[in-house]
């Protein structure tokens, strides 16, 4: 199944919704209380008059106790609405687990007809189109990226960390909808729908899973002082070279090559330290195991603590790969 | 009072976010350091939360990295606490309206005019720290930077007016406090302001709602901005031409039911105190009617244009209580004969309503251009911290 739902703000609702921002269009049939849960991921932040409004893409995993389901979102700006405010219009296509393999997200990037403006009285939707299979699945990423690797890249560095958000800062002029429809194409079928992404910049709580932040230069709302360097950060604004990734190897020795150098983002020219993941004796109490999933410490003053935890970090994580389980954490103070 | 003055703590403290009471003690410091960005509750944009064992001279915590930390967070939801909320007693007020009522606009204004107007009055009105207002400050700017705009419309959700915290294992989303200090002769009052979405008050959104209104459980009193333009018998009383007055006329129709809205307010006033459906409460209920500009020079018989304050005397002042009380019985009589369902439900809900004509930006927004002159912009503020205080006592 495949719901749409539109969301702005309106002076009305669809079947009987009080106005304001409300849902103004739904596929025929869904039930309320599901319309709800897709329009939640609705907000917006207005940029500053005068500068560019940027164009939010979000891939969501949303799980109700009817299933589970991944909701793709554009929200643009539109105007006033009828109080004489700014506006701005959430597009919702929602795709349950069996219609998901009729078409992957990037599909519905490039070919699903997302509105700009709700200007009519509410109303139900026809199910929407299954989008066409014109394309291969593939993307030029030399078009937008300079460099195709770094699609290949980013992919890699998604299956690496796991259950972190990778952050992904784009050169001027590339449209993030467009990198995200390349790196979900890479991905391909299930893996691409279970990619949750977004092109804003959003404080998600712990656990909230956005797997893939995609942000443009142009866009004037995230926080340029919360972009670090590491291996959660791939700055791409001075469109570095690709270096190749590392030959592939097991335990250890792949985790140490893998965090060195693949993809080894954090040389790019805006970096100003040395990766956090890299043990290294510039950083000695640093350490990461990067795969399958990332145990990072945050205390270098405490040798011995470390060296324990590293241990037992390490001998849960070989249980848990050994249970094929995946394993992360983070050590912090917090009690 | 002197620079060695000792602090005071308060024995125990209530999250203006997710309302948990604690021991100051039990706070938690924000690290500094910039390696210690990710924390597991708010996630990996936030610095990390933390039990301190080491301090400084200055008494600011040191982290893990080194770094010297002075911000405090909530040791359950980990939002960030205002320090001055261990010295000071809280004062959580609420603000309710329907959506477009004009609640963010007239909270801009308002505090904007209680800084300027608590002076007068031998009092301060001031952001205790400032970095928890800053979607005031933008809405201020919008107002009074130059441009006369009307604030963006709240959001339901996003990062500028809410906060997503893993609580008690759930995902929460919570609400940002707007926090300022008041202090009148030696006392002193941390006043905590609510701006929700007015999406979050109609009936039937208290589903994805409830963490975000939990704040009617413990505010001391509410504020609830009325727009008559958005109520037909209103509208039909004035006799303005304006362009909004005009633009309000023709969507009347599609405006939101502010009774419904008043209703669901009272409903869940009572339900999250735990009171009877059919109860009393003397909780103050300052009632807001908005957009006086544009009605109430058809509608009130004094004359707005004069603030609601004695003549000055040697610098110092006194709001003007018999002129501001008329204004307060006449507001409410139109209540009663233009909204008699609201009337009805507010006099069940509260023996203590207040009503005060408000007008955020002077004139109709079509017509201000940078002569933003709010009307009797600050009384609801100054009125509501003066009937929560009459209450505490």
């Amino acid at each position: 199944m495949i719901v749409e739902v539109v969301h702005t703000s309106a002076p009305n609702g669809l079947a009987g919704r009080h106005g304001g921002f409300t849902v103004v269009a739904a596929t025929r049939g869904v039930s309320e209380a599901l319309v709800d849960a897709i329009a939640a991921g609705s907000a917006y932040t207005f940029a500053a008059p005068g500068a560019t409004p940027p164009t939010v893409w979000s891939l969501r995993r949303l799980r109700t106790g009817a299933g589970a389901w991944n909701v793709l979102t554009r929200i643009v700006e539109c105007g006033l609405d009828h109080t004489g405010r700014r506006n701005r219009i959430a597009h919702h296509v929602a795709v349950d687990e069996v219609s998901r393999r009729h078409a992957g997200p990037e599909a519905w990037i490039r070919s699903h007809p997302f509105r700009s403006a709700w200007t009519t009285a509410p109303r139900e939707l026809d199910p929407p189109g299954i989008p066409g299979g014109s394309e291969d699945g593939r993307f030029d990423g030399d078009a937008t990226l300079g460099d195709r690797r770094w699609i290949e890249a980013i992919s890699r560095r998604l299956d690496m960390l796991r259950n972190s958000c990778v952050t992904v800062v784009l050169p001027p002029g590339v449209a993030a909808a467009s990198v995200a429809a390349a790196i979900l194409a890479e991905r391909g079928g299930g893996p691409a729908w279970s990619t949750a992404f977004s092109t804003r910049w959003e404080r998600n709580a712990a656990g909230d899973g956005v797997d893939l932040r995609l942000l443009s230069e142009e866009d004037p709302t995230w926080p340029r002082e919360a972009i670090r360097p590491g291996p959660l950060t791939i700055d791409l604004r001075d469109r570095p070279t690709c270096p190749q990734p590392a030959p592939a190897a097991a335990g250890p020795a792949r985790v140490a090559a893998a965090a060195s150098t693949d993809p080894p983002t954090s040389g790019a020219p805006r970096a100003t330290s040395p990766p956090r993941s890299v043990a290294s004796e510039a950083e000695p109490a640093t350490i990461a195991a990067e795969a399958p999933g990332i145990v990072e410490y945050v205390d270098r003053r405490h040798g011995a603590r470390i060296a324990l935890l590293t241990f037992l970090a390490a001998a849960a994580a070989g249980v848990a790969l050994a249970a094929g389980l995946e394993f992360s954490g983070i050590l912090g103070s917090d009690s | 009072m002197t620079e060695t003055a000792t602090i005071r703590l308060l024995d125990s403290v209530r999250c203006p976010h997710c309302w948990v009471r604690f021991a100051p003690v039990d706070l938690r410091f924000i690290a500094e350091s910039p390696a210690l960005l990710g924390d597991p509750r708010l996630g990996e944009g936030e610095p990390l939360r933390f039990a301190p064992s080491r301090f400084d001279g200055s008494g600011a915590a040191i982290d893990p990295e080194g770094g010297k930390c002075r911000r405090t967070a909530c040791p359950r939801c980990h939002s960030e606490f205002p320090r001055v909320g261990m010295e000071l007693p809280s004062l959580p007020i609420s603000i309710v309206g329907a959506p477009g009522a004009g609640k963010s606009a007239m909270l801009a204004s308002m505090a904007w005019s209680a800084r300027r107007d608590a002076p007068r009055l031998g009092a301060s009105f001031s952001d205790s720290e400032p970095r928890f207002n800053r979607s005031l400050h933008l809405d201020e700017h919008a107002l009074f930077g130059g441009g006369g705009t009307l604030p963006d419309k709240t959001e339901t959700g996003g990062d500028r007016h809410y906060r997503i915290s893993i609580v008690d294992g759930r995902e929460e989303t919570l609400p940002r406090p707007l926090v300022f200090t008041w202090h009148r002769r030696s006392e002193g009052r941390l006043v905590v302001l609510y701006d929700n979405a007015g999406e979050h008050y109609l009936p039937g959104a208290d589903g994805h709602a409830v963490a975000a209104t939990r704040h009617l459980a413990h505010c001391r009193t509410a504020i609830l901005v009325l727009d008559p333009l958005q109520d037909r018998r209103f509208l039909d009383a004035i006799r303005s031409d304006s362009p909004q007055v005009e633009s309000a006329r023709r969507r009347t129709a599609a405006a939101a039911r502010q009774d419904l809205v008043v209703a669901e307010f009272a409903t869940r006033f009572r339900e999250r105190r735990g009171i009877a459906a059919n109860a009393t409460m003397d909780t103050p209920i300052m009632v807001v009617l908005a957009k006086a500009d544009l009605w109430a020079g058809d509608l009130l018989d004094d004359d707005l244009r004069r603030e609601p304050f004695r003549p000055e005397t040697a610098g110092r002042t006194e709001l003007d209580d018999g002129r501001i009380e008329a204004i307060s019985q006449e507001s409410a009589e139109l209540v009663r004969r233009f909204m008699p369902e609201t009337a009805a439900v507010l006099e069940r809900l509260s023996t203590r309503t207040f009503h005060v004509p408000h007008s955020a930006l002077g004139a109709s927004p079509d017509s201000i251009g940078d002569a933003v002159r709010p009307r009797w912009a600050a009384l609801p503020m100054l009125q509501a911290i003066r009937l929560a205080e009459g209450s505490e006592a």
